[in-house]
């Protein structure tokens, strides 16, 4: 046990001292996750904003009498209306980006309204064009006139609109703030968590495994009394200390960047603050544990075998793949903790993490999957130590 | 001292090893690196192992520094089987290559300390041996600088004060001088001779035959992973007629065997 500690601690000292393992394990999580949340966020309300401002140049080729349509059309905010205009400059308008959209109203279209019939307005837009609302300017001029043809239609036959909804359907939502912040939020949360551990465990697994090859310092330390098992756990010990420290500090900043978010209404954030509880973060640290001794054990594994720091990265790049599937499965519909999902790595822990936020965890589901995660540490270490004792791996040619 | 009996070291290949190692048509899944070696160094004695590149020099320092395990045959470190207890026997083992294999982010002094703490060493006897160290290789000075930051003789200062701190009785040495500067070179050679003065047996693999000539008891010429030639140094320059360089010697027994 002595000399488990002795490793753990050089290695410990070793990597706190290693610039590019702080970098992953502390200044990303810390700063660069509250850059990235607030900085996406920021900049989606900025487009929000700059589209909901932009002025939409809106063609209106009017082949009747009529003048509503165009009143509507010029009361929506950000519409500049382009009249005398062919039907061909109209298309090829929208083609070159000259003007963003465009609406043709037939000859008939009066006369059909006034017998009652459906009168045809086609109007023209690019979908691919994200930042435009031409679409739904246009839509909502339309809708506007529909109401009021609609409404004088059954004014004209002594219809009381009432008769046309029969049914006032009532949203009585019964799940509280917590709960639907909770799952929304809980799908984003291990997806961030995990990944840092991920990218927290890699680089000191690199460098404690495949690094010491590329030094010769393995030789030296095989040479010690210290047995293979001994020198697995004490390394395995330090990269999941580093994972685990990583996912922390993660959760840390991302929480810390909803102090630079404005407009978030006060319910919202007293409801986040109400999730951020010693429960949650004591069942979440949890979880991490053994999922931290699982990704070292495998990084450590890849990194035993690797001739070279390079060839290290190079294998442990396709693991992100693995990790990323069953993490993404987690968040598809109708997903749901049960006693099979449960046991499928990952998955549970993106399942169960949702259930936690939401204050609506069950203790069966949180013991099986903890018991899963922590077969596949004690998997993970076992197989960790078979590989290193194997002498094909560690002096591989 | 080192007793090896009828040692014999197989590699299971790998595919691409297998395109490197034999013909085309021929192609082994079985590589045998050492094949049946018997040697005996003893104490206060320094053995050389000469041979080509390739010919299971290195296997067999990392056999008898229980590094790898052989396929057959059996290892005794002063009189133990390192089969039966491989930790008591690395115990009384020192290790050192041409490559220092230090940590840049340590300091010489933490260095040592972890080789210490590793060889489960008493924390006074560790202060006064590693006093006695420190002074006699003049590393005082930077003892508490960051590896990382020293020149190549102050790194190979502490390479030497890592493989000895322990106190071995056995020294092994896998190509020690090679691609050192004299300087270096020179600091390897004495830390030989010093060991070799503490009584302590010394095995070491080298293709500088001036070093062999200058510092070897005996000599094991090794090849193709068969112990070729064992003996004195003197039944080594008898085995010429005339007095040859140990160049030509160890070419031609290559060339009879």
């Amino acid at each position: 046990m002595n000399i488990i500690i002795s490793i753990f601690l050089k290695e410990l000292i070793d990597v706190l001292r290693d610039r590019r393992t702080l970098m992953f394990m502390v200044v990303i999580p810390v700063l660069i996750t509250p850059l990235l949340v607030v900085g996406s966020i920021k900049f989606q309300e900025y487009q929000n904003k700059k589209s909901d401002e932009k002025i939409l140049k809106i063609a209106f080729i009017n082949e009747t009498d009529d003048v509503i349509i165009k009143g509507f059309l010029s009361e929506q905010k950000g519409v500049e209306i382009i009249e005398d205009i062919s039907l061909d400059s109209l298309e090829s308008g929208i083609k070159t980006d000259s003007i963003q959209g465009g609406m043709y109203i037939e000859k008939e279209f009066l006369s059909k309204i006034s017998s009652n019939n459906t009168g045809i307005i086609n109007i023209y837009y690019k979908s691919s064009d994200l930042m435009s609302r031409s679409k739904k300017r246009m839509k909502d001029a339309l809708e506007n006139y529909k109401k009021t043809v609609v409404a004088e239609r059954l004014t004209n036959f002594n219809i009381d609109e009432k008769l046309l909804e029969p049914l006032d359907i009532v949203d009585v939502d019964m799940s509280t703030a917590k709960e639907t912040i909770g799952k929304a939020v809980g799908g984003f949360i291990p997806y961030i968590l995990v990944m840092f551990i991920f990218l927290g465990a890699m680089y000191p697994a690199i460098d404690l495994g495949a690094g010491e090859k590329e030094r010769g310092s393995l030789e030296t330390l095989l040479s010690s009394p210290a047995t293979k098992f001994e020198i697995t756990m004490g390394k395995l010990l330090v990269v999941s200390l580093t994972g685990l420290v990583s996912g922390l500090v993660s959760v840390l900043g991302i929480s810390s960047s909803l102090f630079f978010i404005d407009n978030i209404p006060e319910q919202i954030q007293s409801t986040i603050m109400e999730l951020i509880n010693p429960f949650m973060i004591f069942s979440v640290i949890i979880l991490m544990i053994p999922i931290a001794i699982f990704f070292a054990s495998m990084l450590l594994s890849i990194s035993f075998y690797a001739r070279s720091f390079k060839e290290a990265q190079s294998l442990m790049a396709p693991l992100n793949m693995v990790i990323i599937v069953p993490l993404f499965l987690s968040l598809g519909p109708g997903m749901e903790i049960d006693h099979a999902t449960a046991l499928m790595p990952l998955i549970n822990v993106g399942l169960l993490t949702k259930e936690i936020l939401a204050g609506s965890v069950e203790p069966i589901y949180f013991i099986e999957t903890l018991c899963s995660l922590l077969f596949f540490a004690a998997v993970g270490i076992k197989f960790s130590v078979y590989w290193f004792n194997k002498e094909n791996t560690i002096f591989r040619v | 001292m080192i007793e090896l009996t009828d040692v014999t070291k197989v590699f299971t290949l790998t595919k691409d090893q297998r395109k490197i190692v034999g013909s085309a048509e021929l192609r082994p899944k079985l590589f045998t690196a050492v094949d049946s070696i018997s040697l005996k160094c003893n104490s206060s004695k320094v053995f050389a192992l000469i041979g080509p590149n390739g010919s299971g020099k290195t296997t067999t320092l990392r056999m008898i520094s229980t590094m790898i395990s052989p396929t057959s045959g059996s290892i005794k470190i002063n009189e133990n089987d390192v089969a039966a207890d491989g930790r008591s026997a690395r115990k009384s083992i020192g290790f050192m290559t041409n490559q220092t294999a230090l940590y840049d982010r340590l300091s010489p002094y933490e260095m040592v300390k972890y080789f210490a703490d590793l060889n489960s060493m008493d924390r006074t006897v560790f202060n006064q041996r590693c006093e006695k160290i420190f002074e006699s290789l003049d590393m005082n000075s930077f003892a508490n600088k960051r590896i990382g930051t020293l020149s190549s003789g102050m790194k190979q200062k502490t390479s030497i004060a890592r493989t000895i701190i322990h106190n071995p009785d056995i020294i092994v040495f896998d190509e020690p001088t090679t691609g050192l500067d004299v300087m270096t070179s020179r600091s390897i050679i004495e830390l030989i001779k010093n060991s070799k003065e503490e009584k302590k047996t010394i095995i070491f693999s080298s293709h500088r035959m001036e070093e062999v000539q200058s510092l070897a008891d005996a000599i094991g010429v090794i090849y193709n992973g068969k112990l070729i030639f064992s003996g004195t140094k003197n039944d080594f320059e008898s085995l010429e007629a005339e007095p040859k360089s140990y160049d030509d010697t160890l070419i031609n027994l290559i060339d009879q065997s």
